[in-house]
């Protein structure tokens, strides 16, 4: 237990946000995970014994200040909690397309909950922590942060083909940055919490290993070349093992239309609306690929279909599809699952 | 005695909807979010851990440009961190210049990480004016702070209610739970 956590009177807030003696209240989080700094603040999970199951229940989230510091908390019930173990341990390694659909954030909260100390009803939380499994978690990590690699260095050189080296940069930036998280987290490493991620190579390997010195080289570009960039990230990704998720491609990935645009026709114009706040005007080929897109599509798929209904070579097809796609990404008028 | 002026009403430029999206953009996120930046840096500096003090500045650089694309109205949804630059460059071209020559920079000694964190921050603060923006940024050292921005941003979130804009902020009636909750809590300790 670090200094900075005893300084919070975890035991007086408990007492103030429970509703019931069967609630349990834990403590995680960066200090609980050996991370925490002067600043950091201090995450509390109350979880209730009753009530109904929250869609969103990280929405039920307070700041409140205690004698100078802040404490995060969040609140679950019971029905939350059994959901997020469900869902995480049902997730089938090897099935990419259910790792690649993971949550984040339900991963974070699954690898908190099974590494949480308590703060209220102890023995309620060790029964709880028997659905939470922190090797768990760390496998799922793993697998999750090495599909974003393959996809993000796939985007990298895609954009570079298509002569965006800014797009480029950045993405292959965040292909090196999985590589490694997903690295890490099979070495035990299984925070889901990504800022952290020099904190860990260096409590796993010392900041004077070569991991450590690699990563650091690569976080940017530099001066480098955004070829040579490029270089050296795939060839980290390869020394990282990403060579495992080889088999999933940003072809595998469905495309459709995002949730808050809607297509209005006045007259021959073609309208997009973004959440009643942006508009679009499409031509007509774009209107033709947008109803495609009604239904889920991959990239390939929708290539095919855009041929058919543009009657054009499958070259032309390809390359206006993926400048629409660009453009469409852009602005999330897509959504990618 | 006050001065009478002909200045009732100004109409205001953009619609109801961008402006309400703005506002709570300005509140919630720049002001929440960046007080939490700046913790990390703080802190992440004080302690050695100059590895989360350069991610969190990264992060913080995009999470700027964003939030000074919505205030714009350029984008309504979050653009991902490769598109942030492009759009940038399509709104300010000098702005996207030095935004780039950030993103692009590899500190390596623990000085240079420090500068780095110092300058992303002179950047999002004054060249892409976030601190201008909102009127509770940088001022979350206490409590009341977060009351006041938790106030602002269900404030924007109720005409964004009312203008039937969704998946934004949250409904209304969880802001009211989360005020009740901290309401709650902080009376407690107080006893």
């Amino acid at each position: 237990m670090t200094s900075r956590r005893t300084s919070f009177p975890t035991d007086r807030i408990a007492q103030e946000i429970i509703t019931g003696s069967e609630d349990i209240v834990f403590v995680s989080g960066s200090l609980v995970e050996g991370f925490g700094n002067e600043n950091s603040d201090l995450d509390l999970f109350l979880v209730r014994a009753e009530g109904e199951a929250t869609p969103d229940p990280r929405l039920v989230l307070a700041t409140v200040g205690v004698e100078g510091a802040y404490v995060d908390y969040e609140v679950y019930n019971q029905a939350n909690m059994a959901a997020v173990a469900a869902a995480i341990n049902s997730v089938d390694v090897s099935n990419f397309r259910a790792v690649w659909e993971t949550s984040l954030d339900r991963l974070d909260l699954y690898y908190r909950t099974a590494v949480a100390e308590p703060a209220y009803n102890p023995e309620a939380l060790r029964s709880l922590q028997t659905a939470f499994d922190r090797e768990t978690a760390a496998r799922l990590l793993h697998a999750w942060a090495g599909l974003r690699s393959v996809i993000k260095l796939q985007e990298s050189q895609q954009s570079l083909d298509a002569g965006q080296a800014q797009q480029a940069v950045v993405t292959a930036q965040a292909a090196a940055a999985y590589a490694c998280d997903s690295y890490l987290a099979w070495v035990g490493e299984a925070y889901p919490n990504l800022k952290w991620r020099y904190e860990k190579i260096a409590r796993q390997f010392g900041a004077d290993s070569t991991l450590y010195r690699r990563m650091w080289a690569l976080k940017s570009p530099g001066t480098r070349r955004v070829t040579a960039y490029l270089a050296d990230v795939a060839a980290f990704c390869d020394e990282m093992g990403m060579g495992a998720y080889g088999g999933w491609s940003t072809d595998q990935l469905l495309l459709s239309q995002a949730r808050d645009v809607r297509l209005f026709s006045i007259g021959q114009r073609r309208i997009l609306v973004q959440n009643k706040t942006m508009a679009f005007e499409l031509g007509a080929q774009a209107t033709a690929a947008w109803r495609a897109l009604r239904r889920p599509l991959t990239r390939p798929s929708l290539i095919e279909r855009m041929t058919r209904s543009w009657r054009v070579a499958t070259e032309e097809a390809e390359r206006e599809v993926d400048n629409l796609l660009r453009v469409w990404k852009r602005y999330r008028l897509v959504r990618e699952t | 005695m006050a001065k009478v002026t002909t200045a009732h009403v100004r109409r205001i430029e953009e619609g109801p909807a961008e402006l309400a999206l703005q506002q709570y953009v300005l509140t919630a996120i720049a002001g929440g979010a960046f007080a939490g930046f700046g913790f990390d840096f703080e802190g992440g500096l004080k302690a050695g851990q100059h590895g989360m003090a350069f991610t969190m500045a990264r992060s913080a650089l995009r999470s700027s440009i964003r939030i000074y694309l919505k205030a714009r109205g350029q984008v309504v949804n979050d653009p991902q961190d490769e598109e942030v630059y492009e759009l940038l460059r399509l709104e300010n071209p000098d702005l996207a210049e030095q935004a780039w020559r950030l993103e692009c920079e590899n500190p390596m000694t623990d000085e240079e990480v420090a500068s780095f964190v110092r300058r992303v921050q002179a950047f999002y603060e004054d060249g892409l004016g976030i601190k201008r923006m909102s009127p509770v940024y940088r001022k979350m050292n206490r409590d009341r702070d977060w009351g006041r921005m938790f106030k602002m941003s269900r404030e924007s979130a109720e005409l964004l209610e009312h203008l039937g804009v969704e998946g934004v902020a949250p409904r209304l009636h969880r802001f009211d739970n989360l005020m009740r909750e901290r309401g709650k809590i902080q009376r407690g300790l107080k006893k």
